[in-house]
Parts: structure tokens; sequence; C-alpha cells
């Protein structure tokens, strides 16, 4: 297949990863959009999801606003903010950032929230205050968990942080975008490949991070999580909560 | 398969309008000379730009008042795109610029060609030569629509140039916006501006042609950009148009690009009065009503075409 | 106007929204057109895929692997692959669906099995013990006892599709993603407005049908699960 040949070739050119318009500078671009996006998301969602999890109040609520996140569409929301503000990068972290609220915060609300009672009046039972409780029983416990949703919406958004390439800006959509305005058909499925194998990438590192938290109580095989009546929330890849 | 159908009915259109003379078949709002369509069918694609839109609904509701059956593929992409389509029969007609055209067929064979042609009438002889056996292009308009670098206020301003040669002398504090392509072509691109203007940018940035760089130019994140010149945005935001002194910019006359079998004498002749109705200010004055005004293109084409007697 | 001009898709015209509820209505059928084409595509492969993957615990890894890599490709690249590259052409919505339904696969296929699995074991040797088959174990215990956390998958899967039909906009299709891309072109911020509050309203709407459904298959689980 021709295609192939010349994705590989252009893969394999050094001239395509060096240079303020290589690969390298484009990954570089690339991850410092995504993780602005997931880092300010975070910061928004985790805390979020803690406590709403912990306090059990608005539990629907957090459900129901993580969905309607996930409706907005991504594409449609950088076109609107880039009107307003042309070529700058905030608007894309902004927009990425949104779409990786709704499986941080669905993850830890259900994680932190989905902790058995037992446990918790266990806890209690020894005196430790709420916050302990918080911090010394509920998040190990749903460390997995959260860490499964912090990974979802890395993937996600490092699969996504290309259309900031509609917007004028950098990152690796560039090749993409670029490649298809020219028909180099290479550039396009070279800059994918790219993406791609980013994504892998970090979704690999999470699931190193994943299973060095379980807390080694439950290291064994472990018997589902939740009971099926709750919204399992969406994690991508291998599962090892 | 298609082809074959197509061709069939092509053939049968022809032998029933020369030989069908007294049966009434004429489409009741036949107001020119050109001949009834009826029983031809085309589909017209245009680029995604709203001039190639506009002048995509202008050929098809020509045709469609002289009773083709025509369907409408706008916005179809950027000529990558859309070329391929039409060279295999997905889509019969699309208004087409001469050079643009040109140079793009050209370089599907050597893409370090140019065209040889240095103006209208040789651009159509090259056309007609390089096009594959399928493909035809009609008589040009006298309406054109070239690429242009404009610059915002706040540029001119500060460096005080008017032309191309004016802003490649300070290009590196320049931040120039274009369609991605810009940044690969030659001679008007950035491996074009550096070999004929020495011009070397500080920045590009990937902009569509259009208001994405109209915004971007307002809000000054760009310096200068490129747009063309029917473009509505130039006099309405006070950017300057820069003269292209060392002509890097060719000629980009407006013509029917269609595939051979679609261009019937009736077909050819109803395409022929379009274009030859057509004009930079009235072209201009279009792009006005649709970018300024915001009127949907395939309204304004209605109005034209009413308005310069093609329909009721 | 000619009955063939009439019969196009219409037109967005001025810079308010006035008038315009027609056209957002029309794409918005668009939209829903697609994802649901989507959605039935990807569940049709997903639903072999998962039952696979919970008959054959070893293949599960496998074909989670598989789906999430399908999962990080590029959504621009994928359509340019399946339109270009395996000649589906890019006229049309079919390479749009295919790449849509490709993406469902991942969260379907994961949510099928996890509800599977998590189906007590009392209740399937209870099952056995009645004299069930297998199979019949299947149809008739284990996916009705699974369907709250396939209809959630689907609840995901078909918010996230509905979100990504857009970018069918960078080649002049894609329900209500054309009129962010017209609105961009054409310099009308009010129909990006439109398609964005358009789009968000019909998640929302699939999403609500959705759990109306799990309700309505489920009458035995409550409406509100018990913390």
């Amino acid at each position: 297949m021709d295609a192939l040949s010349g994705t590989i070739e252009w893969l394999t050119t050094a001239d395509n990863w060096w240079g303020p318009a290589g690969i390298v500078q484009r990954i570089w671009e690339h991850l410092q959009y995504s993780l602005l996006a997931v880092g300010l998301a975070v910061l928004i969602a985790l805390p979020a999801g803690l406590v709403i999890g912990h306090t059990g109040r608005a539990e629907p609520g957090a459900f129901a606003l993580s969905g309607a996140a996930r409706a907005v569409p991504t594409l449609g929301l950088l076109v609107l903010l880039g009107r307003w503000y042309p070529v700058q990068a905030w608007p894309v972290v902004i927009v990425l950032a949104v779409l990786a609220i709704p499986p941080i915060l669905a993850n830890t609300t259900a994680g932190i929230g989905g902790v058995d009672p037992a446990v918790r009046d266990a806890a209690q039972g020894m005196g430790m205050t709420p916050l302990q409780v918080l911090t010394r029983v509920e998040v190990p416990l749903a460390a997995p968990l959260i860490l499964a949703g912090i990974r979802s919406a890395l993937l996600q958004v490092i699969a996504t942080a290309t259309i900031a390439a509609f917007a004028g800006l950098g990152g690796l959509g560039r090749f993409i975008i670029d490649g298809f305005a020219v028909s180099d058909d290479a550039r396009v499925y070279g800059g994918s490949i790219v993406v791609a194998v980013l994504a892998l990438l970090g979704e690999g590192l999470f699931a190193l991070a994943q299973r060095s938290v379980r807390p080694a109580g439950l290291r064994r095989r472990r018997p589902p999580l939740l009971p099926v009546a709750v919204p399992i929330p969406p994690t991508a890849g291998g599962i090892s909560t | 398969m298609k082809r074959t159908l197509l061709a069939a009915v092509a053939v049968l259109a022809l032998v029933a309008a020369a030989c069908g003379d007294d049966d009434d078949e004429s489409a009741p709002d036949d107001e020119s000379a050109a001949g009834d369509l009826s029983g031809q069918s085309l589909t017209v694609g245009s680029a995604n730009f709203p001039e190639s839109v506009l002048l995509a609904e202008i050929y098809a509701g020509a045709l469609e008042a002289q009773g083709a059956d025509v369907t409408v593929e706008a916005n179809i992409g950027s000529r990558e795109v859309y070329y391929p389509a039409i060279e295999t029969g997905e889509i019969d007609l699309l208004p087409e610029y001469t050079n643009s055209l040109l140079s793009f067929v050209l370089r599907q064979d050597d893409p370090e060609a140019t065209p040889e042609a240095t103006n209208v009438d040789e651009q159509v002889a090259e056309l007609e030569e390089v096009l594959p056996d399928n493909l035809t292009v009609l008589t040009p308009s006298s309406a054109e629509d070239k690429d242009v670098i404009v610059c915002n206020q706040e540029t001119i301003d500060e460096h005080g140039f008017t032309d191309l040669s004016g802003l490649s002398e300070v290009s590196n504090e320049i931040t120039l916006g274009g369609p991605p392509e810009f940044a690969e072509r030659s001679p008007f691109g950035l491996p074009g501006f550096q070999e004929f203007y020495g011009a070397q940018f500080a920045e590009f940035v990937p902009l569509e042609i259009g208001p994405p760089i109209v915004d971007a130019l307002n809000a000054n994140a760009i310096n200068c950009g490129n747009l063309f010149s029917t473009d509505a945005a130039i006099t309405e935001n006070d950017f300057t148009a820069l003269e292209d002194d060392m002509n890097i910019v060719p000629n980009e006359a407006v013509l029917p690009l269609i595939s051979g079998e679609k261009a019937t004498p009736e077909v050819t002749a109803v395409l022929d009065e379009v274009s030859a109705a057509l004009d930079t200010e009235g072209l201009t004055e279009l792009n006005f009503q649709v970018q300024a005004e915001g009127l949907a293109e395939s309204e304004v084409a209605a109005q034209w075409l009413a308005d310069n007697g093609f329909t009721e | 106007m000619s009955p063939v001009l009439a019969a196009r898709p219409p037109s967005w015209s001025g810079f308010g929204f006035d008038g315009n509820w027609d056209v957002v209505w029309h794409y918005t059928v668009v939209h829903l057109r697609i994802t649901s084409l989507a959605l039935l595509l990807g569940a049709a492969v997903a639903f072999p895929l998962g039952l696979a993957g919970h008959r054959w615990r070893r293949s599960y890894p496998a074909i989670l692997g598989v789906t999430s890599v399908l999962y990080t490709i590029p959504s621009l690249s994928l359509l340019v692959l399946l339109g270009l590259g395996f000649g589906l052409g890019l006229l049309n919505d079919t390479p749009l669906i295919v790449a849509l339904a490709i993406y469902t696969l991942a969260i379907l296929v994961r949510n099928l099995v996890e509800g599977l699995r998590a189906v007590p074991d009392s209740v399937k040797d209870a099952a056995t013990g009645v004299g069930y088959t297998p199979l019949r174990s299947l149809l008739a215990i284990e996916l009705p006892l699974a369907v709250p956390a396939i209809i959630a998958g689907l609840r995901v899967a078909a918010v996230s599709t509905i979100s990504l039909v857009s970018i069918g906009g960078v080649l002049g299709r894609g329900g209500l993603g054309f009129l962010f891309f017209e609105g961009y072109r054409r310099n009308r911020t009010s129909e990006i407005i439109a398609g964005i509050a358009a789009s968000i309203l019909l998640a929302v709407v699939v999403d609500i049908a959705l759990i109306l459904t799990r309700r309505v298959l489920t009458p035995w689980t409550p409406a509100r699960a018990a913390r």
C-alpha cells in the first residue's frame, strides 16, 4: 500500500522530527495543551468529586453534570471561543478541560461514594474524623477508580487535542490538518500514529500507577466493585479496578 | 456502469433535442435561446468558501431554469478534496478559477510544475492540454477573484508599506496568516515569497481564508493575511490590500470545469451566457450580500439569476 | 423557485436566529440519523465481541486492548482513512458513521462484559439448577440483569457520539457540525451557538430517552440506586 510506505518514510525522515515545525515540537505543544487541560479538570473535578462522594449530597447532580458536560460538542465550543479570541491557546485548554471533567468527576464521585458503608462505619468507630475517614480510608480504596477516571480523561484529551490546529495553533493536529489540506496522506497518517502512540504511552503509564496504588488488601482477584444499578463510570483500556 | 448509463442519457437527450422540436417539452420559463435541458442531469459541486458556493448555485439555477435535473453538493472542501470527485464522475460541474486549477492539475503529475501561461487565453489553452480527457473548461468570465495579502491598520501605520515588496522588506517582523496550503505553495505561498521577494516571515499562522483570518487581523493576532480580492471584509474592516508589484499573483478568471459528457451544446450555451453576465464588480457585490448582509448563497444566486434574465 | 431548488436543505439567512429554526431542525434530524446508525452499528459489533469476552476470559484483555487503540485514533484521521484509504468516499455520511461506531466499541464492549460479570453466581447457579441451558440462562437471566450496565454504556456512547458527529463539519457534513463550520466561515456567530445548543439539547433528550428505556426494561430495579 502506497500510503503505508509513504507514512513509514515520513516517520523515519529525521528532518521531520526536528525544527520549529517538527514532530518533537508538535508533541511538546500537544502535551502542553493536554496536560494543562487535564490538570485544570483535576483541579475542578477532583475536589468536587471527593466532597460529593463523601457527603453523598448532590450525587445524582454530579452524574447529571458529567453527562451534560459530555454533551458539549468540543469542536463547536472551540470554534465559538475562537471567534472571540482568535489564535490563543487558552480557549483550547478550556474546551479540553470541559472534555476531561466528566470522567474524573463521575469516577471520583462513584469511587468515594461506592466505598462499603461498613468500612466507613468501622473507621468512624475507630475515632477518625470525617476528614481522616476521607483521606485514610475512602481515597485509598477509591484510588484505582479515581485514577481510572483521570486516565480516561487523559486518553480522550490527547486524542482530541488535535483540534487545536483548527484554531491556527500547534500540536499534532497540525500534521493532520495541514497534510489533509495539501493531500499529503503520509503526513495525515503519520501524525495520527504519533497521537495514538502518545495516548497509549499515557495509558501505559497510568496502568502502572493504578497497580501501584491499590491497597495491599485488595490485590487479589477482585469482585465487581459496584452494584449493577449504579451507572458504571466509563473507563477506557484494560481494566484494573 | 454508472458512466455508461450517464452516457446513454446524454445521447438520448441529444437525440431527443435533435428530433424532438415539435414535441412540447420545453420548460415553462424558457426565456433564453439556450434550448431545452430536460432529461439532462448534472451534479454541481463547490469548494468550501462562499463565492464558490454562490457560483455553483448560479450555474445550478441557470441550468435548472432550462429544465435540467440539478443536484448541488456545496462545501465539499478544498480542491484536493473535490477534484478527485469530478475526475471520477461523482460530480459533473464546478466553478473554477483559471490559475488555481491549472497549477493544481499540473502538480498532479509533477509537484514542481508551474503554469507557463501569462494571461487568461493562454491559461485556458494550457488547461485544455493538461486536463484529463473526460474533463473540459468552458469560456471564462471577465470576473476574477485573485488572492491578495491584506494588512490591518495597525500594521500599516507602523510600517507604512503598500505593496508586497514593501511587506517583504520587513517580513521578519510580520506574522502572516493564510490557509494551511499557503505554507507549501509557490509562487503565491511561503516558498514563493522567499524565492521571488526574499521574504521570511516571523511566523505563519494557518487559518482558513475568510472570517477566521479577518478575526485574527482584527485582534492583531496576525499582521497580514491572505484573503480573496472580492471579499467584502476588506473594505468593511479597513484593511489595506497590498499591491502585487512583482506579479506573483496570476489571473484567476472564473470559468466552469465540467465533465465532457455533460458539456452538451445546450449546457455549454447556458453556462457561456452566465459567464458573460458575470463581472468582478458584480461578484464582489454578491459576496457582500452573503458575507456582510448574511443572506444565503442560494437566495443571492436566485436573485441574481432573476435580475439577469435567467429565470422569471 | 423550481421544485428542485426548494428541496435542498434550508440555508441560514441573516445574522440572527429568526427564521432559521427550520435550518436547525433539519440538521438536528440529520445529526440524530448519523448518531443512531453509528450506535446501531457499534452495538451490532460490540455485542458479539462482548459475549466473546465474557465467555472466553482470556480474550477479554485483547479485545479491550484493540478497542482502546482504535479509540485513540484522532477522528479526522480516521475519517480520512475510511474515506480515502478505504474508498468509502467523502461525499457521504458512511465514513463518519463507521468512524463513530468504532469509537463506541471501547465503552460498549466494556460495559456489556462488566454487566454480565456482575450477575451474582448464586443467580446463575439457581438458573442451572432449574434446568436452563447456558444459552437460555444468558438470554433469560444474565442479559436482562446486565441491562442497566448496558444502557449505562449506551448513554455514554450516545452522548459522546453526538458530540463527535460534528467533526464531519470539516468536510461539509456532520449534521449540526455543519452549522459550526458554516457559522465560522460565514461570520455568523448565531449559527455556531444554535448548533452547539441544539447538539447539547439533543444529547440530553437522548440520554433521558435511554434512562426511561432502562426503567421500562428493568421494572424490578428501584429508580434510584440505594447508597
